[in-house]
């Protein structure tokens, strides 16, 4: 690793072409990580966080998988395939280019953005957006928007073309999307070329900063344009000649030979149609004429509102807007939305009041305005909740307050601060719980209680993730015994369950899908063998750095498990790469996973790898 | 199997399977409620579907005459509307005025699988417009007054880029 007065003194390049007139160009590395959405590494070290983006790129150009990158929890669609996938609330709003994660980054100084390198040393090929935020709008504009990519094992430096854009940032927000990934991506650095606004311009200029906003802030990238393109091609199709996209005028003229036209449908029969509409359609024809406005506002078209695509424009104002049209709301994604104080608590907590007494889904991923007062609110107004997921909300020690909830059925804690007389009490008063997600959260010292919690009061418990759980032992393991649908179970890196896997022979397997025993070193072939036969609809299966499990087990669990999509054997110590090479010949509807890093490569024969 | 007659607005009469008009729940309460014998020659009068309409409801039940039934549980429909078949999204390559009509139909008839994807193709024809583009694609007259117009942008154009 590098030391931090290294990073700090190569934070900047400042380039030598400037001449008089020219503004400076300047090429910063990131400063600090704003915000991010999940990584793989834990709260508690550096390895694989997303605070590795921070200064010039450690591994470059090395590819493979070190510790010193940015590593997100999830890569493909394996998670979505688990027994405990999160659906969307609203999916007439999912993006033609949806993604999973997202990482906010600043620089020191703000510039008018020129070019955005990102290295890329493992798996690249996830990335899909890039914004930038303006702070005297208080608003996103999207620099770049892609399709993922498979890239293949080679590193680089990917420099989308983005949008030319008069307005200065100094923080970014990139978006991933995960489902073409064939293992954990890894990104290293990221790179921001920019001009400085020179006070030299100011001044020939005559312009002041504000001024300077004003008129340059107009749209750079249409917000729907690659949604536009999909829907115009499809139209040449659908409507056919006589109706007329490129000349509607005619259309005005020529009488139509049809009786129908769309002003005739029955009020009903549009509401069918635009139930299919996604927000901003839906906004877009409220603005066409009287009717389709009362339409279009109407609340059986707003029983569930996925705001998360559009988290970089959701201001307060929204709220308010959305509040007359949420009368049956029943389900309300807010995750991702309110960064930058774009949200106020205040509208939160008025627009649950008002429309929340109903809503059994509640998802706030990742939001800022969460504090105690909007945890006040959802315990006391929201009692209906079937389902509360709070990721990565984290700085209020109110949590207890939710245990007034009891009904339910799906709790999402990953890396929150939660304590564990919270976390007891809440699974104590939701018998229902099927879900549980409680990985990362460092301030639960005793996850034994909760496991035992689980055990003794969630008989319909379906998954759990424990991941990263430092405190969790096999005492609370043991507990689980009682949960006879468990189909899904997350203890990768709980390092004090892994003095010995003696409790798997007491985990259910009937029902049992998904198992990540990543980095339980004490976890040996004989465990593996007390419950894979017991487990004949087993899919997933993570023995990452699992060093005691030997290619034998692997094997026979390769012949036994019918089911086995997914199998991680990467840092077996004691498994041979040429046993894994024959084993994705042998059983080619098992994806076999195994991470590599270059220097290990140099020793492999017939890899088209070659380190630089 | 055994037909039935249908006769549409304009007087034409359609002999179809039973099985396959079923799948408009309009003429299978219809069929129920009347007891009526399959032996006999009655006509089933449609008359708010002319036979143009007719002939294409009756071209789509038959195509889609062994669909497994759709779930009723409207929470948990499929609201995306990139899943069009290309079977359908050919046969609904027609104009407007057509496409609304199969609507009205689907709807009289209560077809719901009909109904649905010619919903979705309209919605398809909405996604990705301006409220002038809608108005033009559906030869629809703004009456907003000024004022209101000027109200109804500001509350919904928060999801357009600035």
């Amino acid at each position: 690793m590098q030391s931090a007065t290294d990073v700090l003194s190569s934070l900047f390049r400042f380039s030598d072409e400037n001449e008089d007139d020219e503004p400076e160009v300047i090429e910063q590395f990131v400063q600090n990580i704003e915000n991010f959405s999940s990584q793989y590494g834990s709260e508690i070290s550096v390895s694989y966080t997303a605070f590795n983006l921070r200064g010039p790129p450690s591994n470059f150009p090395n590819y493979g998988d070190y510790p010193q990158a940015f590593v997100m929890r999830t890569y493909g669609t394996w998670w979505d395939e688990a027994p405990s996938a999160q659906k969307a609330y609203m999916p007439q709003n999912i993006l033609a280019i949806p993604s999973q994660d997202f990482v906010e980054v600043s620089f020191k100084l703000s510039v008018h953005p020129l070019e955005v390198h990102v290295y890329e040393t493992y798996n690249p090929g996830a990335l899909v957006r890039i914004w930038a935020y303006v702070s005297t709008t208080n608003s996103w504009i999207m620099l770049w928007e892609g399709e993922p990519e498979i890239i293949g094992d080679t590193p680089r430096i990917f420099s989308p073309p983005i949008k030319k854009t008069d307005v200065i940032t100094n923080i970014l927000r990139l978006e991933f999307n995960h489902k073409l990934l064939p293992y954990y991506t890894e990104l290293d650095a990221i790179l921001l070329k920019g001009r400085l606004l020179t006070n030299k311009v100011k001044i020939k200029n005559n312009m002041t900063y504000s001024s300077l906003f004003q008129v340059y802030s107009k749209p750079v990238v249409e917000r729907g344009a690659i949604l536009n393109s999909v829907i115009a091609s499809n139209l040449h199709e659908t409507i056919g000649s006589n109706t007329t996209l490129q000349t509607p005028e005619k259309k005005l003229k020529v009488p139509t030979q049809s009786v129908a036209n769309f002003q005739q449908l029955p009020d009903e029969t549009i509401l069918c149609i635009l139930q299919y509409l996604d927000l901003h359609s839906l906004s877009r024809c409220a603005q066409v004429n009287r009717q389709l406005n009362r339409l279009a506002s109407d609340s059986i078209l707003y029983r569930c509102i996925d705001l998360k695509p559009f988290w970089h424009c959701v201001k307060s104002q929204v709220l308010t807007t959305l509040l007359g049209r949420s009368k049956f709301l029943q389900k309300l994604d807010l995750s991702w939305c309110g960064s930058r104080n774009m949200i106020q608590p205040n509208n939160v907590i008025n627009f649950l009041r008002e429309s929340g007494a109903e809503l059994t889904h509640l998802r706030m991923d990742c939001c800022d305005f969460i504090n105690t007062f909007v945890f006040w609110t959802i315990a006391n107004v929201c009692r209906h909740l079937q389902e509360l997921c709070l990721r990565s909300v984290t700085g209020h020690s109110d949590w207890i307050c939710l245990s007034s909830l009891t009904m339910l059925k799906r709790l999402d804690l990953y890396r929150t601060d939660i304590s564990t007389p919270a976390a007891v009490s809440i699974v104590l008063s939701n018998p229902n719980l099927e879900h549980l997600n409680v990985g990362a959260c460092t301030m639960l010292t005793f996850m034994d209680d909760v496991a035992i919690a689980l055990g003794s009061n969630c008989p319909n418990l379906i998954s759990v993730d424990f991941w990263k759980s430092y405190s969790l032992t096999p005492r609370g393991l043991r507990a689980l015994s009682n949960c006879q649908n468990l189909q899904e179970l997350d203890v990768g890196w709980c390092l004090q369950a892994s003095s010995s896997g003696e409790w798997l022979s007491l985990i259910p397997g009937a029902q049992l899908r998904k198992l990540f025993l990543g980095a339980l070193r004490g976890v040996c072939d004989r465990d593996l063998r007390s419950i894979v036969p017991r487990a004949p609809h087993l899919q997933q299966l993570d023995l990452l750095g699992v060093r005691a499990v030997t290619g034998h087990v692997c094997e026979w669990m390769l012949e036994e498990c019918h089911e086995l999509k997914l199998l991680d054997v990467s840092f077996c110590d004691q498994i041979q790469e040429a046993q894994v090479l024959e084993w994705r010949k042998r059983f080619p509807l098992v994806s076999i996973k195994r991470s590599f890093q270059s220097m290990h490569l140099n020793s492999m024969p017939n890899n088209p790898y070659v380190p630089m | 199997m055994p037909n039935i007659k249908l006769q549409s607005s304009d007087s034409e009469i359609f002999d179809v399977d039973v099985e396959i008009a079923k799948c408009s729940v309009t003429i299978k309460t219809m069929l129920e409620d009347l007891g009526m014998d399959e032996d006999e020659e009655e006509v089933v009068p449609l008359p708010n579907v002319n036979s143009a309409i007719l002939k294409k409801v009756i071209q789509w039940a038959t195509y889609h005459k062994d669909d497994p039934p759709l779930p009723e549980d409207d929470e948990n429909k499929e609201k995306r509307t990139d899943d069009i078949s290309s079977w359908d999204a050919d046969f609904l390559k027609v104009d407007q005025g057509t496409l609304f009509e199969l609507i009205l139909a689907a709807n009289y008839l209560d077809i719901k699988g009909l109904l649905d994807v010619t919903c979705k193709t309209v919605a398809n024809m909405i996604k990705g417009k301006s409220p002038e583009e809608i108005r033009k694609t559906f030869n629809i007259k703004n009456d907003f007054t000024a004022a209101e117009e000027e109200q109804v942008r500001k509350e919904n154009e928060w999801c357009e880029e600035k």
